[in-house]
């Protein structure tokens, strides 16, 4: 069979040192690093472009940048750190965990896994490239709303066509391609390659994080897909979907757009929830509480994600009856969350923490995806969300939530497995003045946002009132702190690569299955025969103790 | 550290293989995985027209007439024969794919070709269409909507088409496909049901209400 | 083996609680600073709904908070200890707790919302264009003095970078906004080019203002004073300057800048609108007529004396 035949040949092939890397390597643990690797380089970036934001706006007037350049500034940053980094981080993640957690040799589609991740580099690419065009990157924001997405663009006294527009829906389908790829994978792999005795309640909750977020992927990147061709055909060959002047109606690409971009918060949230319930049982030494109301909850919040995202159209001219319809399914979603932070902290309740570096972020995300969830609920709220809709407050809202949810677990997923992933332990006390350089900046610039939003001051401009400049300059410190905090960590992890104390096949006495395999796992992962599962995976302080699971 | 190729590897040392047999670990034990990868492939795609239909929809509701006002009236006849062409291939690319699971090859193949010829009429009428319409892609909304929703299903076609001529040519290499292992086939099959399928939507929205 | 202890220390539990809602309950009653201040009648309705929910909000902070805080120090592991913590797993009636009171609470929250929005007014913009009154001149005579005058209408056109503001009464085209005090207002939108957003933070109000269609927003001013009108939604290089003063005064001191108006050429009250940053950007946008052809003109003009 074809499969073997790939399997056995490429794999004597590759190299086996750090070149191995930039292989066309099919084996998911090195597509998991690649794109672990990747992504974070791109975080950097997108890390730059928020400091040249901070930057300008550290004064009132509009003097840092050109302002269509300000513009430039926070449509890529957004782009970046959503699809060049949280998205495909976790994805690597899953890529790395995902078969090891269930027992399998692989994903179910090895080269199809290595081409998702090969889609990346290209994409991002030509996504950066655009910033050497005559137009610039596309600067009508994240959401690019037709029609400012479809005007010419004015660079010094003349306009130039939008080709930062069109470059940027190019590479968005390129990327959402690669997700959608991915998430079939994902999903195949969950849902037929788990090990005997693996059933689906005996699955770590980050593998059932993974496979809601596969499946919210697989939903809505098509019609995001559809509104980018759409709209990319009224860029390039003067169709009229979503100009007014031809008939067209731009609310139309509001809701197709945010009918994906609202569930791809869940994409973000759900597998960094599903590191953070691996990690608080492991420091805490107790079983994950509420293990099934997670899981459900978990399910619970994909399905209601897809019903909720006009709540971002609230002033969009949205007839009244659907804002009370999306006002309730957007208040709903609290009490899923609600349940899983709770079981969060019955978890950690009584017992026997270690405040590792990875606990440190998994208790900080905790913490402060709990305030960006509370934020959310009083953005839910239609009144209140006149007042505050594209203002500093939800600025402040979806930095909560996607850095102090996403961005922190991510974090602690890379302290908890980087031993699973090199063989060698991150340095701990580095650890511990990244984390604490993280919370404080992270507050620091994140926090005034929303004072900033209720008093008055919009999203995305490059000059405001003198009024804000005190908050402002409050915000743009704890910004370049926030910037300053990844240099103990790039050093941390560099240095612990290649000079790190090395790890045990289980240093942190964890009870999943990846932890059962040495440190870095053999190629197809586990020595045969294949691990049997007979119990759930968080049996902390229960008869089974040092191995929940047995092998023949 | 470990070396990354593992000596008792299953792969190079097969007979490791036998007891994991039942762990659900490996490709070679799932032929089928690779259609269930398709299957949700194709619910993905789905997604995509269903997409476009709700915004043609909502285009729809918006306006005040539709299609709007000096919009010349589609012909409906012609579309009417080329939509029974297409279904019916779908039907006939379901007997090549039973003749192939009973190992009539020779029936296989004519009865691809028979479904291609029918997917390449129906493409020709769409050419034939478009080129006979008296609005074009720029004329307005109606204009886009109808370009681009019956474009992008030509494209499905065509690749559909494509596919097929692919399998063809394939299955002239004797053993390629046995009646137990055709995943080629019973892709490129699924997909022509699936583009199917989207056209009689498609049509139903366009033409019929 | 030492389990610690599970069982809750009720008076410690209790103490907690109570010290959690007082404070709550002071966060709500200090919260003043957060917002600018309240210019209209919709605002206060709106400030309450949000103090609620920030009081609200804050009890589950602390709650959450001190509970991570506590777990970290008084849940520590000893040095050397390697034993597990108690296998608790689940516990069915506090799981049906904290699914139930947050069920509640966004349960009342919905109701509180969708009664503001209600007296709010805030008017559907697709069926507000079919008819002339519609939800708000009933929802705010029912808060405002019910003796008021209808509402004063105003039409507004928001384009790249400039709002501009027509008196159809007066037949009156300005660049300012001036609204008599505790008079209903109600505000036509509409957009040339792109999207803006109507936003005075002070009113607490927002509407999208789309091209292609007619936009409502209607409130009554209750506090005189000089605002801003800001743009919220991006619209451009100069979207940050397309701000706007908006007044708030007595009806007579409306009276008499209309009538000052009325003198100053039409160009000069054009020339105020744009944002002087904005004033020799080229046209980017073959928009359809302005309301006024004339001012469509003007500012076409204004633009390209810049190139």
């Amino acid at each position: 069979m074809a499969q073997i035949t790939d399997r056995v040949h490429p794999v004597q092939e590759l190299p086996t040192d750090w070149r191995l890397y930039f292989s066309f390597s099919t084996d998911h643990k090195v597509i998991g690093i690649q794109y672990l690797v990747t992504t974070f380089v791109f975080y950097l970036i997108g890390g730059a472009l928020a400091m040249a934001i901070r930057a300008e706006l550290a004064t009132p007037e509009s003097d840092f940048v050109e302002r269509n350049a300000y513009n430039g500034l926070f449509t890529i940053h957004a782009t970046i750190m959503i699809f060049l980094w949280i998205i495909p981080a976790l994805a690597g993640f899953g890529n790395f965990l995902v078969p090891l957690m269930i027992g399998a040799k692989d994903m179910a589609f090895p080269k199809l896994n290595a081409l998702s991740f090969w889609i990346i580099p290209p994409a991002a690419i030509l996504l950066l490239s655009s910033f050497w065009t005559e137009s610039g990157p596309a600067s009508a924001g994240w959401t690019s709303y037709p029609p400012l997405s479809l005007l010419p663009v004015q660079v010094g006294e003349k306009l130039v066509a939008n080709t930062g527009e069109f470059i940027w829906i190019l590479s968005l389908v390129l990327l959402g391609t690669s997700s959608i790829l991915a998430a079939i994978n994902f999903i195949v792999t969950i849902l037929a390659m788990r090990t005997e005795g693996m059933t689906l309640f005996r699955m770590p909750l980050f593998v059932w994080a993974t496979l809601t977020a596969s499946c919210i992927t697989a939903l809505g990147t098509p019609v995001l897909a559809g509104a980018l061709i759409l709209l990319g055909m009224d860029l390039m060959m003067g169709t009229a979907f979503f100009n007014p002047t031809g008939g067209g109606d731009p609310v139309v690409y509001q809701h197709m757009f945010w009918f994906y971009s609202h569930p791809a918060v869940y994409i973000m949230v759900l597998p960094a929830m599903g590191m953070i319930s691996e990690i608080l049982p492991v420091f805490s030494r107790k079983p994950i509480f509420g293990y099934k109301a997670i899981a459900i909850s978990t399910m619970g919040i994909a399905v209601v994600g897809f019903m909720v995202w006009a709540h971002h159209m609230f002033t969009s001219g949205t007839p009244d009856w659907l804002r009370m319809f999306f006002m309730i399914t957007s208040f709903v979603v609290a009490v899923p969350t609600g349940i899983k932070v709770f079981s969060w902290l019955a978890t950690i309740w009584g017992g026997k923490l270690e405040l590792t570096s990875a606990m440190l972020f998994a208790m900080g995300f905790v913490s402060m995806f709990v305030v960006g969830g509370l934020s959310g609920v009083i953005l839910a709220a239609v009144p209140v969300d006149i007042h505050v809709h594209d203002t500093y407050f939800v600025v402040a809202h979806l930095h909560y939530v996607l850095f102090g949810g996403s961005v922190f677990a991510l974090y602690a997923g890379l302290y908890f497995w980087f031993p699973k992933m090199t063989g060698r332990l991150l340095n701990e006390p580095w650890g511990k003045i990244h984390f604490a350089l993280t919370f404080i900046g992270f507050n620091l610039c994140f926090l005034p946002m929303h004072q900033l939003g209720l008093q008055g001051m919009p999203r995305r401009v490059a000059e405001y009132a003198t009024e804000f400049q005190g908050l402002n300059v409050l915000v743009s410190v704890g910004g370049f702190l926030l910037g300053i905090s990844t240099l103990p960590f790039l050093f941390n992890a560099i240095y612990s690569w290649i000079w790190g104390e090395k790890a045990s096949a289980n240093p942190w006495r964890a009870l999943t299955l990846e932890w059962m395999t040495s440190s870095p796992p053999p190629v197809e992962n586990f020595d045969d025969p294949l691990p049997v599962i007979t119990a759930p995976p968080y049996e902390y302080g229960g008869k089974v103790h040092d191995g929940a699971l047995t092998t023949h | 550290m470990q070396s990354p190729i593992s000596s008792n590897d299953p792969v190079l040392n097969p007979t490791l293989n036998q007891e994991a047999a039942h762990g659900a670990g490996h490709h070679e034990e799932h032929p089928d995985l690779r259609m269930l990868g398709f299957t949700l492939f194709l619910i993905s795609e789905g997604m995509l027209f269903v997409g476009l239909f709700v915004a043609y929809l909502t285009f729809r509701a918006a306006a005040v007439t539709w299609p709007p006002a000096g919009t010349p009236e589609l012909e409906k006849i012609l579309p009417a024969v080329f939509t029974v062409i297409l279904v019916a291939s779908s039907g006939v690319i379901w007997l090549a794919e039973e003749a192939l699971k009973h190992g009539n090859i020779a029936k296989f193949r004519l009865f691809l070709l028979l479904t291609t010829a029918m997917g390449t009429v129906f493409l020709a009428g769409q050419v034939y269409e478009w080129q006979h319409l008296e609005f074009g892609l720029k004329s307005g909304l109606f204009g886009s909507t109808f370009y681009v929703l019956t474009g992008f299903h030509g494209l499905h076609v065509l690749i559909g088409i494509l596919l097929q001529v692919v399998i063809f040519f394939r299955s002239l290499k004797a053993g390629h496909y046995t009646p137990e292992k055709h995943f080629g086939v019973g892709a490129t099959s699924l997909y022509w049901h699936f583009v199917d399928v989207v056209w009689i939507f498609l049509f139903a929205l366009l033409y019929v209400i | 083996m030492r389990i610690p202890r599970i069982t809750p220390n009720w008076s410690l539990l209790v103490s907690a609680v109570v010290l959690t809602i007082l404070a709550s309950l002071w966060v709500g009653q200090n919260a003043g600073f957060l917002m600018p201040v309240s210019a209209s009648v919709e605002a206060k309705l709106i400030d309450d709904l949000f103090n609620f929910m920030l009081v609200i909000a804050t009890g589950i902070f602390i709650g959450v908070q001190g509970l991570l805080l506590y777990s970290a120090f008084a849940f520590r592991r000893t040095k050397g200890d390697m034993t597990d913590g108690p296998p608790v797993h689940d516990n069915l009636k506090l799981e049906i707790f904290w699914t139930a009171i947050p069920t509640v609470l966004v349960l009342y929250l919905s109701v509180y919302s969708f009664d503001v929005f209600q007296q709010i007014g805030a008017t559907d913009p697709m069926t507000g264009a079919h008819h002339d009154t519609g939800l708000p001149a009933k929802a705010i005579a029912q808060i405002a003095d019910p003796s008021a005058p209808p509402p004063l209408v105003i039409q507004v056109q928001a384009q790249q970078y400039a709002w501009i503001f027509t008196y159809p009464e007066k037949n009156i085209t300005a660049a300012e906004l001036h609204l008599p005090l505790n008079r209903p207002v109600r505000l036509e939108m509409k957009s040339e080019d792109v999207i803006h957003a109507f936003w005075v933070p002070q009113f607490r109000l927002k509407q999208d203002v789309i091209p292609g269609r007619t936009t409502y927003v209607a409130f009554t001013p209750d506090k005189a004073g000089q605002y801003q009108l800001r743009c919220a939604e991006l619209c451009g290089a100069y979207h940050g300057g397309m701000n706007v003063d908006v007044f708030v005064e007595d009806q007579k001191k409306v009276d008499e800048w209309l009538t000052s108006q009325a003198s100053l050429s039409v160009e000069t009250r054009i020339a105020q609108a744009l944002p002087p940053a904005a004033r020799n950007l080229p046209v980017t946008w073959d928009t359809p007529v302005l309301e006024t052809e004339q001012t469509r003109t003007l500012v076409s003009n204004l633009r390209s004396e810049g190139q």
